[in-house]
C-alpha cells in the first residue's frame, strides 16, 4: 500500500485572513460561513480607519502615520467638535515636520443657514483648506466628512470635498441648522503624507477620524 | 458603512470612458470616484449617461439634474437639466492642465427595474477653482448596469473608481 500519511496536513483551527497576509487553510464550511457573513476575503472593507484621535481643548491635532501613504483616497471625519473659530485642514509633505502655510489652499463653499433662510457663498484662498462647521455648544454637535483625492500622488494637487451639518445661534437660546457644501484643492505637487486639524483661533474639543480607501 | 471595491477604468485621450458590468443585484448602491480628469485638448464640462440592461448607452432626453457650480475666482451659478440627454457638470478641466480633481458621486439603486436611477456627485475640478455640487434622477424605470463619461469637447486622461456599498 502506498504510504499517504504525509500528503494531508493538520487544518489549523483559527486561519486568518487579512489583505495581503493570509495565514491557514479554510475548510468549506468556513468559506460558505463568511461568505454567508459577507466577510470572505474579497469582500474586503475598501474604506480602511487609519486612526481616530479624541481630544480636548487642543490646540491642533495632527495625523501623521505612515499608513496615510498606503492610500490612495482618503475619508476624514470631524464630529461633535466644540471650539476654534474656522476649523480648518492643513498638509504636509514631510510627515508633518512642517504644514503647508503659504496660499497654497484655494476653496470655496456654500454655507446655508436656517435661520436666515437663505445661503451664502464664500471663495477664498489661504493658508488653510477650509471650511469644517463647528458645534456652537454640547449636544449640538457637527458632522462633517472631507473627501481628500490625490493626497498620496507626487504628480497631482491634492483635492477635497466636504460636506458639513451643525448648528448656529444667536442668543444660545434658539438654534438653527446650518449646512456646508464645500471643495478646494492644495496647489502642491507633491506627496502630502501627514494631515492637520486646527481650530484657526483657540482650541478645539471633539472627535476626528482619518480612513483610507484603495483604488484596488 | 463599508465599500468594497468593484473595478478601476481609466484611459488617456479619450473623448469617453465607458465603465461597464459594474451595477448588479450585489448592492443596493454605489459609490465611484474620479482622481483624474487631465490633459485636455480643450476645455470642456463634462457629462455623464448610463447604461442599460444591455449596456447601451441611453441618450433618451430622461436625465433631471439640478445643483450649483462654486469657483474661487467667481460667482457661484445654479443650473438644471430638465429632459436633458445627459446629467451635466461632471468633470471640467482647462487645457493641458494635469493637477487632477476629486469627485465622488452617489448612486442609487440603479439595478432595480422598478425605480428611478437617483444620482448625488460632488467635485472640486480643474480651472483655477471650479467645483460643483448635484443631484439627479433618471427617470425612466429600468435597470441600469453602468455608465459613460463623456468630455463634450476633445479628449482628457480620466479615471473611474467604482465601490458598492454594504452597511447602508
Amino acid at each position: 500500500m502506498v504510504d499517504k500519511s504525509n500528503e494531508y496536513g493538520y487544518v489549523p483551527s483559527s486561519p486568518t485572513q487579512a489583505r495581503g497576509s493570509n495565514t491557514g487553510i479554510f475548510e468549506v464550511n468556513d468559506v460558505t460561513d463568511l461568505l454567508l457573513a459577507e466577510q470572505w476575503s474579497g469582500e474586503f472593507n475598501a474604506l480602511e480607519l487609519i486612526e481616530t484621535r479624541t481630544f480636548t481643548t487642543q490646540s491642533t491635532i495632527n495625523f501623521t502615520t505612515s499608513a496615510i501613504t498606503d492610500y490612495d483616497v482618503h475619508f476624514f471625519t470631524f464630529n461633535h467638535t466644540l471650539g476654534g473659530n474656522t476649523p480648518a485642514l492643513r498638509v504636509s509633505s514631510n510627515g508633518g515636520s512642517s504644514w503647508l502655510q503659504t496660499n497654497e489652499y484655494d476653496w470655496n463653499y456654500r454655507d446655508m443657514a436656517r435661520q436666515f433662510a437663505s445661503g451664502t457663498e464664500y471663495r477664498s484662498n489661504g493658508t488653510y483648506f477650509m471650511p469644517l462647521s463647528r458645534s456652537v455648544s454640547y449636544g449640538h454637535g457637527v458632522g462633517s466628512n472631507v473627501w481628500i483625492y490625490n493626497m498620496n500622488n507626487a504628480d497631482k494637487y491634492t483635492h477635497f470635498t466636504i460636506q458639513s451639518a451643525g448648528t448656529m445661534t444667536s442668543d444660545g437660546i434658539n438654534y438653527y441648522s446650518r449646512t456646508f457644501f464645500g471643495n478646494g484643492y492644495v496647489q502642491d505637487k507633491a506627496i502630502h503624507n501627514a494631515l492637520q486639524l486646527l481650530p484657526n483661533t483657540g482650541t478645539l474639543s471633539g472627535t476626528a477620524s482619518l480612513y483610507g480607501l484603495k483604488q484596488s | 458603512m463599508s465599500l468594497q471595491f468593484i473595478t478601476k477604468v481609466s484611459n488617456t485621450s479619450v473623448s469617453s470612458l465607458v465603465v461597464s458590468d459594474i451595477f448588479s443585484a450585489d448592492y443596493d448602491d454605489y459609490l465611484i470616484q474620479q482622481t483624474v480628469y487631465d490633459n485636455a485638448s480643450s476645455n470642456n464640462d463634462g457629462t455623464m449617461r448610463l447604461l442599460d440592461s444591455g449596456g447601451t448607452v441611453i441618450s433618451a432626453a430622461e436625465y433631471y439634474y439640478a445643483g450649483e457650480n462654486t469657483r474661487t475666482y467667481n460667482s457661484f451659478t445654479t443650473t438644471n437639466g430638465v429632459g436633458a440627454t445627459s446629467f451635466g457638470y461632471f468633470g471640467y478641466q482647462d487645457a493641458s492642465f494635469t493637477s487632477g480633481v476629486g469627485l465622488t458621486m452617489y448612486v442609487f439603486k440603479p439595478y432595480d427595474s422598478s425605480l428611478f436611477t437617483k444620482c448625488l456627485w460632488q467635485a472640486q475640478v480643474g480651472g483655477s477653482g471650479q467645483a460643483r455640487w448635484y443631484g439627479g434622477s433618471h427617470q425612466s424605470a429600468e435597470t441600469i448596469t453602468g455608465i459613460q463619461f463623456d468630455t463634450g469637447t476633445g479628449t482628457v486622461n480620466m479615471d473611474c473608481i467604482v465601490y458598492g456599498i454594504k452597511g447602508f
